[in-house]
């Protein structure tokens, strides 16, 4: 790397830190160090939510995900401005109402000790494993690319945002985060703008999208109602809603940005910021992925974009046949583009009929291209049968490095630390805040001194900081560790939300109880009918059914509202804390059946609907409990 | 924060925070509207 990247990189990484410290050089009592003195305006608590959800990962994968399969993935972040208006009405007024440092301080308040440690203890060991992934996944790519030892990456990004959470605690991360973003957002879109310079001169940025469009990278939204397609616009909307309302409105690592809020009008602020300004980011970082597809076209793209992979083949007895298949892939290459030059012509002539003989000329070309990719994948096996095959986690980065401009690149790598080392922050700020809050200070020692305690939330922030990089470190040793803590937070989400909606809805009956019943139950049956309507028995068994799904779905969906709104209605009774621990301990059990039985292919659902599942299997376990518990339970209230 | 000050609140613009929550799901309802249209105008 140049000399210049190197300044740029350090520079601005300096920058950001040393401004995180000097902002924090007084902060001396343990309110301060958690809540951050709760004077932060909007748009530092907006850019921070938006820091702590999108991590390095975030930025190497997503323009990878775009570049193999288009901009769908924007889809995925569809449910999250009705997520952060509702959270905006029913939850952040309880949190600032009741003065918490923690989400899970309010379960005790509402339920008993019992609830607020059972949800503090799903959201430690999900973020726990979570942390070392953050630090973990960037340093993996980054150390393959650049060529620096993956154990001594993961040590300085670590130590770093150790450094700077342990000095400032929580307005640290905050406005570090905020700069963080900054930079992030002025390197991807000054990075869109030098790619499509950089495409043929006879190529305009108009002719690429129709270019585009003809290899169908453009599709942004699908209406197909389809339970195993991870990203429509159903799971999107109404999966996604529960997972933000869970991820925004329970995970500690976020409600902690928006408690350091100034007052709760600056808060919801931030929140709603986040509403608008989320969807459109990540189409951003997704469109610069479709760019770098692009701009590969007409630019030969690496055999395998996982370099340390082709240098473990390059010295092996299988050197030979990788030079073999790469003079093959040039040969692939140039035939590919000169179909892209015909297709292109046809576009340009609108003669329909021309565009698809070009088109079917063009994916025989990508076929032998794919075939080509799938041998040399091969060979990596034969090699190193450990090795990760899948590569486009690496496609961006190997473009940053490779043809971006002196400057940009060091640019571009401070973007990727940034958002490496604000979520991490918020992760260790959030683990230790809720370690020394439900744990210590209720459960150890509560009569401690303030000075205690924040010397106490330093130790945690780096034992969580320690715990985080030992993972990280230990990360190799496993196999698909990144998808593994991904399913763990899906499996754990649904609960957590569910724990909390009892808490928030079923307190006494109104109107929002059973609306919110009647949309759960109706969306819940929904699913559950899609389910078995696509099961391979119904299909074999019963095509005219599997055929014919939509009014069966819609009838499924009707009578689950229905009974949703009734039985809340009828049945209800103020739920306590011993029956929303039986509720949540059989939604978890469930969700844990149900994703089993889908890993081994028995049924097909995409991980956003168990956040769904789980959620509604605690209110109405909870409710059922309840119903047929001698337990005392609150006062009943009418609306 | 007492009860009556967080109802106090209210939004820099737009008068209520009914008005602002609004205003957010339109947003968002022309964003993907938007897509829907870039989507069929390069299908």
């Amino acid at each position: 790397m140049h000399i210049v990247d190197w300044l740029v990189l350090i520079g601005t990484m300096l920058a950001i830190i040393g401004y995180g410290i000097y902002k924090t050089r007084k902060i001396n009592n343990v309110k301060s160090y958690l809540l951050g003195d709760k004077d932060l305006p909007w748009w530092t608590i907006g850019l921070s939510i938006m820091a702590t959800q999108a991590s390095a990962i975030t930025f190497l994968s997503t323009p990878g995900k775009a570049y193999e399969d288009g901009l769908g993935f924007a889809q995925f972040y569809f449910g999250l401005p009705v997520a952060m208006v509702i959270l905006c009405i029913f939850i952040l007024p309880v949190y600032y109402k009741l003065n918490v440092y923690t989400a899970y301080e309010y379960l005790e308040q509402r339920f008993d000790n019992r609830a607020r440690m059972l949800t503090a203890f799903l959201f430690l060991i999900q973020r726990g494993l979570a942390a070392g992934i953050t630090i973990f996944a960037p340093a993996i790519i980054l150390s393959n690319i650049m060529k620096w030892d993956l154990n001594l990456t993961i040590i300085l990004t670590g130590a770093v945002v150790i450094l700077y959470t342990v000095l400032g605690g929580t307005k640290a991360v905050s406005v570090t985060q905020k700069q963080q973003m900054i930079i992030i957002l002025i390197g991807m879109f000054i990075a869109a703008i030098i790619i499509v310079f950089k495409f043929p001169a006879d190529l305009s940025f108009k002719d690429s999208l129709s270019l585009a469009g003809k290899m169908e990278k453009l599709q942004v939204v699908d209406f197909t109602f389809n339970l195993d397609k991870r990203y429509t616009f159903w799971s999107g909307m109404l999966g996604g809603v529960f997972l933000f309302l869970s991820y925004f409105g329970t995970d500690q690592s976020q409600v902690q940005r928006y408690l350091s809020g100034k007052s709760l009008s600056e808060s919801r602020l931030g929140l709603l910021f986040n509403g608008i300004i989320k969807v459109p980011m990540q189409f951003l970082v997704l469109f610069v992925g479709v760019l770098v597809f692009m701009f590969f076209q007409f630019q030969r793209p690496p055999i395998h974009f996982n370099d340390a992979n082709l240098i473990k083949v390059q010295q092996s007895e299988w050197a030979s046949e990788l030079d073999q298949l790469e003079k093959e892939f040039d040969i692939v290459f140039e035939d590919k583009m000169t179909s892209l030059d015909v297709l292109s012509a046809q576009i340009d002539s609108k003669d329909e009929a021309g565009i698809v003989q070009a088109k079917a000329a063009y994916e025989l070309n990508l076929e032998k291209d794919l075939q080509i990719r799938s041998q040399v994948d091969s060979l990596i096996y034969k090699v190193d049968s450990d090795a990760i095959l899948e590569d486009s986690d690496y496609v961006f980065i190997t473009f940053i490095i490779n043809y971006l401009p002196i400057g940009m690149i060091g640019l571009l790598l401070a973007v990727i630390f940034s958002a490496a080392m604000s979520s991490t922050a918020s992760e260790l700020n959030a683990l230790a805040t809720t370690t020394v809050i439900d744990i210590y200070k209720r459960n150890i020692k509560p009569e401690g001194t303030d000075q205690e305690y924040l010397r106490v939330s330093k130790i945690f922030t780096i034992a969580w900081g320690i715990i985080a990089l030992s993972f990280a470190m230990m990360a190799s040793l496993f196999d698909n560790l990144i998808e593994a803590v991904n399913i763990v937070g899906s499996i754990f989400y649904g609960t957590i939300l569910g724990i909390f909606f009892v808490a928030f809805f079923f307190k006494k009956l109104t109107n929002s109880t059973r609306i919110l019943s009647l949309f759960t139950m109706g969306l819940f049956l929904g699913i559950f009918s899609t389910s078995v309507l696509h099961s391979t028995f119904v299909e074999t068994t019963f095509p005219m059914l599997y055929e014919n799904d939509v009014p069966f779905v819609l009838l499924s969906m009707a009578i689950g509202g229905i009974l949703g709104y009734w039985g809340s209605g009828t049945f209800f009774k103020p739920i306590n804390g011993s029956s929303v621990i039986v509720g949540a301990l059989i939604a978890q059990i469930i969700v844990i059946i149900i994703f089993t039985l889908d890993k081994f292919e028995f049924i097909d659902l995409s991980y956003l609907w168990l956040n769904l599942i789980g959620c509604v299997i605690v209110m109405f376990v909870s409710l059922l409990v309840q119903n047929f518990s001698s337990s005392p339970t609150l006062e009943k209230s009418g609306s | 924060m007492t009860e009556n000050k967080a109802s106090e609140d209210k939004p820099p613009i737009l008068g209520t925070w009914n008005k602002m929550y609004i205003v957010v799901l339109v947003a968002h309802f022309v964003i993907i509207s938007l897509f829907i249209l870039f989507t069929n105008l390069y299908a």
